[in-house]
């Protein structure tokens, strides 16, 4: 009896940092299957229409619109989020500030089973009489205010309860993060000794604070649509649809850089260690970063250009999306600079992350058609945006917790995962999410509306249907990758190489405690003498200098 | 000790930052919608109390100050109690006011369904009377453990419950005066 409670607090109900942070990744890995197979039944119905769907029966168009909108729902609030913020912040944040845990351990417990909860709550909406929301993931009224427009009774409703859910969870780690940032390093972590990954996953968190309220405001107001109909968004009812996109897209904007900046913090750990340099440009990369921080609160309606908002609304709109590229390009040159000269060793870590920066680079480069208002009045609403946002999203989200799972691995499970397995999990992973998402930049500049059920139905989409085909077939060939990616993550945990405490020989202070660490983290409290990028230094017989070492 | 109730306090201060935002979010939704109605109140609709709100936020406001009081005298080391049941007592009249007006507008006609006039009103107040709520059972909470426990209580609690109930209060004048007075 005693036993199979120590049990529970140990891994189920645990206020230990780490449990809490590998908890968000594997409930987030699974999550992540979910929106998978979601992608995989509506990528098969836009190459095969009307076909029935091995796995799954035929596609009914209702369905097909509540695949798509669970699928885009899933991807950003139950898989990048959790795995990217809440997961490897929670393992690492604590560790890496030298902590011994987060400010308020209760609190964190607390936010995972929150999170849990809006999960089964979001699962659930599948169940419910009329099934999930069609109304794609942005929940545009007066499509979503009115159940008559969708036929959508429950799902709506249960869609925003859910995403409420997650957001109050989110809420408690950001307030954790920066609490524990401010208040609990180690001696000697000053603010410019914190690794970028903390800076990032804090300025993250912030963003996220301030950018959440006014949508939670839109989602009250749009439950009282759904549930009283009293018409807010309603122009009928003097209520006003287009309010509702610009609460959404205030938050809507920002979250793209709340998942963005923790992914671009494990690149950062990840390029150094395994370049042997230290980081090009650490302040300019922080600067920047806040500058970005600030300004995303002022780009949101670039995503409205064509629904009718003012054109002189529109052109400064416009003016500071262009801006905000120019504080990530200043990253994303740090970061090549990095890596130039150094003396590159090509772990599975190192070529998920490289592939993050050069595919990234392109979904990065194609966003400026998309906030170029002239272009964007032709490519809005195409697959050529869908193509674009994945090919940002991609790699944030998945190529990114590769990188970082096979990177920290060793720390959280003491044993290493299996490199050959890694490296062909990684080339197939790489290369068949381009032949899964070029495509669609050609079906987009050709016409495609993204929210068609069936393209063969259109006279000028005939001849393009080649390139759904080809795009259906990549998805297939990149869910197949994964089943490597499980069983490796499985057998390693319990039969892989045994890790030693610093088995790539980094700097951060994560890497001075035992692998795994028990509660509590570091054996002796950590004393902080150096920044965390001290790689190849002159006169030093080893090429690395962990944070402790005096100078 | 002294050090985790700073981090506590830094703890609430992010969170009423999220919420200032959240307020913020609702209360320029209400100014969308209130500039592209031509007739406000619309014809038929009662207008939102003005006078009797009035009076009401005097008495949030008066709990505002008795809660300075109250802690003023904790750190003093005098009798804070009475004070403390003071603000508890102007909080909730604040609250039963607030309902019995709901009801008073239902009477008259204001009700939800298609009612984008009404609707406002009831979400913009009802989320602060919300707060107003949870900002109540902090400060009921603390009253009871001190009772309870017939010594005085840690200076570090009440200062939270102080920093969240200012917030709560010095909210209320810009919905008062966007929704009633303007
Ligand atoms: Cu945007």
């Amino acid at each position: 009896m005693s036993k199979k409670q120590s049990f529970l607090t140990k891994y189920i109900f645990s206020q230990d940092h780490k449990v809490v942070g590998v908890q968000y990744m594997i409930l987030g890995l699974l999550m992540a299957l979910v929106g998978g197979y979601l992608a995989y039944v509506f990528r098969y119905q836009l190459a095969y229409p009307n076909q029935s769907i091995p796995g799954y029966g035929v596609l009914e168009a209702d369905k097909y619109n509540s695949a798509v909108t669970m699928h885009g729902t899933i991807m950003v609030f139950w898989v990048a989020m959790p795995i990217l913020l809440s997961g490897f912040g929670n393992y690492l944040l604590p560790l890496m500030v030298g902590a011994k845990d987060m400010a308020f351990p209760k609190l964190n417990m607390l936010s995972f089973w929150v999170f849990f909860v809006s999960a089964l709550t979001l699962i659930s909406s599948f169940f419910v009489p009329e099934g999930a929301v069609g109304g794609g993931w942005t929940t545009y009224p007066p499509l979503m205010a009115n159940p008559g427009f969708t036929g959508v009774g429950w799902g709506a409703p249960l869609w925003i309860l859910a995403v409420a859910l997650e957001f109050a969870s989110m809420l408690m780690s950001g307030i954790n993060f920066l609490t524990t940032t401010i208040t609990m390093r180690a001696k000697g972590m000053t603010f410019f000794r914190m690794p970028l990954f903390v800076w990032m996953a804090n300025v993250a968190s912030l963003i996220f604070m301030f950018s959440v309220g006014p949508l939670i405001a839109g989602a009250l107001m749009l439950l009282a649509d759904q549930l009283f109909a009293v018409g807010f968004f309603l122009p009928e009812k003097g209520g006003d649809p287009l309010l509702f996109q610009h609460l959404f897209w205030f938050f809507g904007h920002p979250e793209v850089y709340v998942l963005l900046l923790p992914a671009l913090g494990i690149v950062a750990e990840i390029i150094t260690v395994f370049s042997r340099k230290s980081i090009f440009g650490y302040k300019m990369i922080i600067y920047s970063v806040l500058v970005a921080g600030v300004l995303s609160f002022l780009v949101w309606a670039h995503h409205q250009f064509v629904s009718g908002i003012d054109p002189r609304i529109a052109a400064p709109f416009g003016l500071t999306t262009i801006l905000i590229s120019v504080p990530f390009a200043i990253t994303m040159f740090a970061y090549i600079a990095s890596l130039w000269g150094g003396q590159v060793r090509f772990s599975t870590a190192m070529l998920f992350a490289i592939s993050m920066i050069v595919e990234f680079l392109l979904g990065g480069v194609t966003g400026i058609l998309n906030g170029a208002t002239a272009s964007d009045i032709y490519m809005h609403d195409t697959y050529f945006v869908v193509a674009h946002f994945h090919y940002t999203l991609f790699p944030i989200v998945f190529l990114t917790s590769f990188a970082g799972i096979y990177f920290w691995f060793p720390k959280i499970f003491g044993r290493f995962m299996n490199e050959t397995w890694g490296k062909i999990h990684f080339w197939i992973t790489a290369i068949s999410a381009n032949f899964v998402f070029l495509p669609l930049f050609f079906v987009g500049i050709a016409g495609n509306h993204r929210r068609i059920y069936d393209p063969s139905l259109f006279e000028h989409l005939k001849d393009f249907q080649y390139l759904h085909v080809i795009s259906t077939i990549g998805l297939f060939v990149l869910i197949g990758a994964q089943v490597p990616f499980i069983l490796n993550f499985f057998i390693s945990m319990f039969k892989g190489k045994k890790a030693t405490e610093n088995p790539w020989e980094a700097n951060t202070l994560e890497w001075q405690a035992p692998s795994p660490p028990g509660h509590g983290n570091f054996i002796t409290d950590p004393v902080v003498h150096r920044w965390p990028y001290d790689y190849s230094l002159e006169n030093t017989e080893k090429d690395w200098c962990p944070q402790t070492e005096a100078i | 000790m002294e050090n985790k109730s700073k981090t506590k306090l830094l703890a609430l201060i992010l969170f009423i930052a999220s919420e200032i935002m959240f307020f913020a979010g609702l209360l320029s939704a209400y100014w969308v919608i209130r500039s592209q109605i031509p007739n406000w109140p619309p014809p038929g609709q009662p207008r939102y109390p003005l006078e009797v709100t009035a009076f009401n936020s005097i008495i949030l406001f008066s709990s505002l100050a008795t809660l300075w009081m109250a802690e003023k005298k904790l750190s003093l080391k005098r009798n804070y109690l009475s004070w403390l049941i003071v603000t508890v007592a102007a909080g909730s009249c604040f609250l039963i006011i607030q309902g019995v007006e709901w009801f008073r507008l239902i009477q008259q006609g204001m009700g939800l369904i298609g009612n984008v006039y009404g609707g406002l009103f009831y979400v913009v107040v009802g989320v602060h009377a919300l707060h107003v709520a949870a900002g109540l059972s902090v400060l009921i909470y603390l009253l009871l453990k001190s009772l309870k426990m017939k010594t005085a209580m840690e200076s570090d609690s009440l200062q939270l419950g102080k920093v969240y109930w200012a917030f709560v209060v010095l909210l209320w004048p810009f919905i008062y005066v966007g929704l009633y007075v303007i």
